[in-house]
């Protein structure tokens, strides 16, 4: 009993984080405190585990509640998704990945590509992560805007994690870097850096990623420059 | 399940008469405007025709699966929206305890849920009604019952496996 209440603020916040279950299963957190919940969340199996048990009695208050929608609405439900095929959304679900052969299967296949070229610290053990992403029941890819060749983006709201793929992508200039950055009302944070050695060769896991933010990637002189310096090469509503 | 991942419009047809009462009834009860609801319960329908395929029954049912995309997207719905906090200061303290006890009771399954929240306490299924119907955030409702944050949590988080558990002991 040397210290009382002076225990390590870390352990306080892991302490703290592990008592938002229950708030986030009844989505009672900010979107900063999701996200932060959320990127907790793919690091932590034990509150996996009582989430799934929490969301589940959450949901069953809906039961309590229920009211039968207009026929109306069932007809517009059934023509929107007559016109939207699933397929639309790439399926990255393991059964399904070897048999549709998209550049996808390269990267969850062969997530040894990683290692070349990174500058992130982030980097070490990410490729289980990566295919966690990859194979996440909600993957879900976005629309990348690209002026620097081809990239793509996909990302897992459940996990909060993202994979940023640079499938034919410019090289950056010599000694220089790119730095993806996630943007949300408070401005753009650093969600990696990374110098692709070939334009096939960029494969970076991005934490933190909720819905709402947008992607961008610049070329910097260095990484993990507090803001960005230079142009919006790419960008993505997330 | 299976049949609608596959593209099976008929079996999402089929999911669609069995769940839109529930997706639509809790968008409603959140967003509590009927145009709302309805752009929810659309947008919900075309997440689940999309994402089947992902859907893992090891994980929870389909109902669990439903509830959670349609609350999330509710609750954003009303956090958005501006009329939503003109809607929260129309809520009054006392007000959530009433509605649930209120709470119209219609088949078996409401019944085994509701006598479930019948185990909680009043102080507990208070602070879920306001956050899981009011769609506020923990700290909105601490500082509408101007109850600690901690006092909050614990509350929601009690309540929850209380009610997990009386559901549970149902089961079983």
């Amino acid at each position: 009993m040397g210290s009382p209440g002076c225990d390590p603020p870390l352990v306080t916040t892991m302490d703290d984080m592990h008592d938002l279950v229950a708030a986030y299963a009844v989505d009672a957190l900010d979107d900063s405190e999701r996200a932060e919940y959320e990127a907790h969340l793919a690091d932590c199996a034990e509150c996996r585990a009582e989430l799934a048990q929490l969301s589940d009695a959450a949901a069953s208050v809906a039961e309590t509640v229920s009211v039968t929608p207009s026929p109306e609405l069932k007809e517009r439900v059934m023509t929107a998704i007559a016109t939207d095929s699933p397929a639309e959304v790439i399926p990255l679900d393991i059964r399904r990945r070897k048999s549709l052969g998209w550049g996808w299967v390269a990267v969850a296949a062969s997530v040894l590509v990683v290692s070349v070229g990174l500058l992130v610290s982030n980097i070490g053990g990410q490729d289980g992560d990566i295919s966690a992403v990859l194979a996440a029941p909600d993957a879900v890819e976005v629309d990348l805007d690209s002026t620097v060749g081809g990239a793509r983006f996909v990302y897992s709201e459940s996990l909060g994690q993202g994979v940023f793929t640079g499938s034919d992508l410019d090289l950056p200039e010599e000694n220089r870097v790119y730095e993806l950055w996630l943007i949300d009302e408070e401005g753009p944070t650093a969600a990696g850096a990374f110098r692709p050695e070939s334009p096939e060769d960029a494969t970076v896991l991005v934490d933190g990623i909720v819905p709402g933010l947008t992607l961008a990637m610049t070329e910097e002189p260095e990484a993990g420059l507090d803001e960005p310096t230079g142009e919006v090469l790419l960008s993505a509503e997330i | 399940m299976t049949r609608v991942a596959r593209g099976d419009t008929e079996a999402f047809s089929e999911l669609y008469d069995q769940t839109s009462s529930m997706v639509y009834g809790l968008a409603l009860r959140v967003v509590r405007s009927e145009a709302l609801a309805e752009e929810v319960t659309q947008e919900v329908y075309l997440q689940v025709w999309r994402q089947a395929s992902g859907f893992d029954a090891q994980r929870g049912s389909v109902k669990s699966w439903m509830a959670t995309m349609a609350h999330r997207r509710a609750v954003d719905v009303v956090r958005r929206s501006q009329s939503a906090r003109d809607r929260e200061l129309k809520v009054p303290a006392d007000g959530p305890v009433a509605d649930i006890a209120e709470m119209a009771v219609l088949g078996d399954e409401r019944d085994r849920v509701r006598a479930a929240l019948s185990s909680l306490t009043d102080l507990q299924f208070q602070v879920i009604e306001m956050a899981y119907f009011g769609g506020l955030t923990y700290r909105e409702v601490a500082e509408r019952l101007d109850t600690p944050l901690a006092t909050v949590k614990t509350r929601i988080r009690d309540g929850l496996t209380r009610l997990r558990s009386a559901l549970g002991d149902d089961n079983g």
